[in-house]
C-alpha cells in the first residue's frame, strides 16, 4: 500500500513553543483515520502540518503526490459574506486555475454535479449563510471534492449539527471512502462516531501522539486516562460513567 | 450662483468626490466583510506620522505618508497570526503612530497646522495635481481588484482552505492591505479622514443590508456612495454646510432608510424621512435670504500687491503661504476667493467673521514660486456667493500676503 502521509520523529509547534513531540504517523492510501484528543492538545496543529501550512520544528514529513481536500468546521466561515452555494463550491477550483484564467463551461457542469452528489441540487443559488449547519457542511465537502482529491481532511465535520444530518454527512464520507477509495483523515470529539466509522485512530495526549487500529487505541483504560473521566467501551460503544 | 454653473469653481471638488466615492466604496466592501474597519483608522495615523516626518526633514508629505503607511502594514502582516490578536495589533499601531507623530510634529513650527489639515482636509481645496495622483492610484487599484477578484475574495473568506490549495495567501493579503493603505493615504490627504471613512464604511454597510450577492454588493456600494455625494454636495451648496459632513450625513440617512426598508422597520423609515423633512424645512428659509442678498450684492474685486521680497525666499522652502485679509468689517459672510498667481488659480471658500481676519493656507507649486521670485503681482478676486450677505458699500481695503 502507498503511503499518503509519513511523519518521522516530527516536532511541531510555533516559534520556540513545542506542541507535539516525536510524532511518528503513517497513513496509507484508502485509510480512514480519526484524530482524537482533548481541546487544545494539538489536533489543529497536526492537521496544518499535514496540509503543509506549518513546517515542522524538526523531523521529516513526507506527503506523497496526493491531492488534498480540506473541509473546515462550518462555523468558522464568516456568515457576513453573501456567497451562494455555487460560488463557495467554485472556490475549490481556484488552486488549479492560473492567475488570469476563469471558470469555463466544463467547470460549471462539474460544480453542479458535485453539488448534486452531496444531495443539494436546486440550492446552487441559495446563500451559503442561509443554509442549515448540515447543509453548509455538505457544501464544504462539495468544495473539497471539486478538485477531485485523493485525501480528504475533515475538521470536526459533525460539530454543531443535529443527529440525522450528522449521519447523512458521515454516510457521505463513508461512501467517498468506499466507492472512490478516498483517504479520510477526520478530527472528531465524538468517540462513538470515531468508533463506528474509522479504521485507525491517532490519539494525542500531553503532546504525544499514538496511532494504531481503533481496537487497540479505543480501550477503556486509555480513554479514561486521556480524558481524565471514567469511560467504558462495551460492544464498540463508549459510555461515560459518573 | 447655480449649483451646476459652479463647475469652474468646484469642478475639482465634484471630480474628487466621484473618484473617492467609486474607489473607497469599492474597497469598503472588503473592509466591512473582513471586519477590519479600524484598520483604516490605524492607516490614517500611520500616514499622519509620515506627514510629521516630512516636516521634520522637508521631504514630500505624500511619499513620506506612503512609506510610513506601508511600513506599518508590513509590520501588521508580519505579526498577524501571532499570539497578539488582529484588533490588538491595530490598536497598538494606532496609538504608537499617533503618539510619535505628535512628538515629531512638536519639532516643527508649522507642522501642527499641517497635521490638522491632513485630518480635516477640505475637498473644496483639492488641486488638479492631487486629482491626477488619485486618478492614477485608483485606476491601478480598481483594475487590480477586478482582475484578481476571485483570489482576493477567497483569501478573505477562507484563508485556511486557500492555503491548502496552494494559494499564496500572504501575498494576496499583502497586496490587498497595501492597496487599501495606499488609497486611504492619498484620499485622506485630499478629503480628510471623516469623508474617507464615510465612504469606506457607510455605502458598503448599506449595500451589505440591501443586496444578496457579493458582486451586486460592490455595485450597490458604489451607487450609494455616488448618490450620497451628489445629494451631499447639493446640500452643501444650498445651505453652506461643510461638504464632508454633508455627504456623511446623507450616507447615514440613506443607511437608515434602506436598512429600515429591508428589515421592514416602519420607525426607521419614519426617522429617515423626519431627518429629511427637518432639513427640507430649512431650505426655503435660506434660499429666500440668499435671493434677497443676491439682488443687492455687487462683486468685490481687489488687487493685492506683493509687499516684501523676503517673503518669497521663505516660500521657496515652505511652499505655502497664508493669505491675511484685514479691514473686512461687516456682517459674517461666506464667500469664495480666487487667487490668481500668474499661471495658477486657486479657488477657496472661506467664512469671514465680522471684525476678524482670516488665514488661508495655499499649496504653491515650485514653478509658481519661481515666478513669485520675480515679484509678480497676485490678483485676489472675491465673489459673493448667493448665500452671502454683503452690503453694497463693502470694499476690501487691504490684504497682506505673508508666510506662516
Amino acid at each position: 500500500m502507498n503511503k499518503v502521509i509519513d511523519f518521522q520523529k516530527v516536532d511541531l509547534g510555533y516559534g520556540k513553543v513545542k506542541i507535539l513531540s516525536d510524532v511518528n504517523l503513517t497513513i496509507y492510501n484508502g485509510e480512514y483515520c480519526s484524530i482524537i484528543g482533548t481541546n487544545g492538545c494539538g489536533k489543529s496543529t497536526l492537521l496544518k502540518s499535514m496540509m503543509s501550512i506549518i513546517k515542522p520544528l524538526s523531523g521529516s514529513i513526507v506527503i506523497s503526490q496526493t491531492k488534498m481536500g480540506y473541509v473546515p468546521q462550518n462555523n468558522v466561515l464568516d456568515p457576513l459574506f453573501p456567497l451562494t452555494v455555487f460560488e463557495v463550491v467554485k472556490m475549490g477550483l481556484y488552486g488549479q486555475m492560473g492567475l488570469f484564467k476563469h471558470i469555463k463551461k466544463k467547470h460549471t457542469s462539474a460544480i453542479l454535479q458535485v453539488i448534486k452528489d452531496v444531495q443539494l441540487q436546486g440550492k446552487e443559488n441559495n446563500l451559503f449563510r442561509d443554509l442549515s449547519g448540515g447543509q453548509r457542511q455538505k457544501v464544504l465537502i462539495a468544495r473539497a471534492l471539486i478538485s477531485q482529491p485523493n485525501c480528504l481532511i475533515l475538521d470536526e465535520p459533525t460539530s454543531g449539527i443535529d443527529i440525522p444530518s450528522q449521519h447523512e454527512i458521515l454516510n457521505l464520507i463513508k461512501q467517498l471512502h468506499q466507492e472512490q477509495d478516498v483517504t479520510i483523515i477526520m478530527v472528531s470529539h465524538d468517540l462513538n462516531i470515531v468508533m463506528k466509522y474509522s479504521q485507525s485512530v491517532a490519539i494525542i495526549h500531553n503532546g504525544v501522539l499514538q496511532h494504531g487500529q481503533k481496537e487497540e487505541i479505543m480501550t477503556t483504560e486509555k480513554l479514561t486516562k486521556i480524558y481524565n473521566y471514567q469511560m467504558q467501551v462495551v460492544n464498540q460503544v463508549i459510555v461515560g460513567i459518573n | 450662483m447655480d449649483f451646476y454653473t459652479h463647475w469652474s469653481l468646484f469642478g475639482n471638488a465634484y471630480i474628487t468626490c466621484l473618484l473617492l466615492a467609486t474607489c473607497c466604496a469599492f474597497l469598503g466592501v472588503y473592509v466591512v466583510l473582513r471586519r477590519i474597519i479600524f484598520f483604516g483608522v490605524a492607516v490614517i495615523q500611520l500616514a499622519a506620522l509620515g506627514v510629521a516626518f516630512s516636516f521634520l526633514f522637508a521631504w514630500n508629505p505624500i511619499i513620506c505618508a506612503a512609506i510610513t503607511s506601508f511600513a506599518g502594514i508590513a509590520l501588521f502582516l508580519k505579526l498577524d497570526n501571532s499570539r497578539i490578536s488582529k484588533e490588538n495589533l491595530i490598536g497598538i499601531i494606532y496609538i504608537a503612530a499617533g503618539a510619535f507623530s505628535l512628538l515629531i510634529i512638536k519639532q516643527s513650527a508649522i507642522g501642527t497646522e499641517e497635521l490638522k489639515d491632513f485630518f480635516y482636509g477640505n475637498i473644496l481645496l483639492t488641486q488638479p495635481q492631487q486629482i491626477q495622483t488619485m486618478l492614477i492610484m485608483f485606476v491601478v487599484v480598481l483594475l487590480y481588484h477586478i482582475v484578481f477578484f476571485s483570489q482576493t475574495i477567497f483569501v478573505a473568506f477562507d484563508r485556511t482552505m486557500a492555503e491548502t490549495l496552494g494559494v499564496k495567501v500572504k501575498l494576496w493579503d499583502a497586496l490587498f492591505f497595501f492597496s487599501l493603505g495606499g488609497v486611504i493615504a492619498v484620499s485622506t490627504k485630499a478629503a480628510g479622514s471623516l469623508l474617507v471613512f464615510g465612504y469606506l464604511i457607510l455605502p458598503a454597510t448599506t449595500a451589505l443590508i440591501s443586496t444578496k450577492r457579493v458582486k451586486t454588493m460592490f455595485v450597490a456600494s458604489i451607487f450609494y456612495a455616488i448618490l450620497a455625494s451628489i445629494v451631499g454636495l447639493y446640500i452643501q451648496h444650498q445651505w453652506e454646510f461643510p461638504p464632508a459632513q454633508s455627504i456623511v450625513a446623507v450616507s447615514t440617512v440613506l443607511l437608515i432608510v434602506v436598512s429600515s426598508y429591508c428589515y421592514r422597520n416602519f420607525y426607521g423609515i419614519l426617522i429617515g424621512f423626519c431627518i429629511l423633512l427637518i432639513l427640507g424645512l430649512l431650505l426655503p428659509t435660506n434660499t429666500k435670504q440668499n435671493q434677497h442678498s443676491h439682488s443687492h450684492s455687487p462683486k468685490i474685486q481687489a488687487e493685492i500687491a506683493i509687499t516684501t521680497s523676503t517673503t518669497f525666499k521663505q516660500l521657496q522652502t515652505k511652499k505655502q503661504l497664508s493669505l491675511h485679509i484685514e479691514n473686512y468689517q461687516h456682517k459674517d459672510i461666506v464667500t469664495y476667493l480666487q487667487i490668481d498667481i500668474s499661471i495658477e488659480i486657486y479657488t477657496i471658500k472661506v467664512n469671514v467673521k465680522a471684525d476678524q481676519s482670516i488665514s488661508i493656507p495655499i499649496d504653491i507649486s515650485p514653478n509658481v514660486i519661481d515666478l513669485l521670485d520675480k515679484e509678480q503681482d497676485l490678483l485676489l478676486s472675491c465673489w459673493e456667493d448667493k448665500e452671502a450677505t454683503i452690503p453694497d458699500d463693502i470694499v476690501l481695503t487691504s490684504a497682506v500676503i505673508k508666510v506662516r
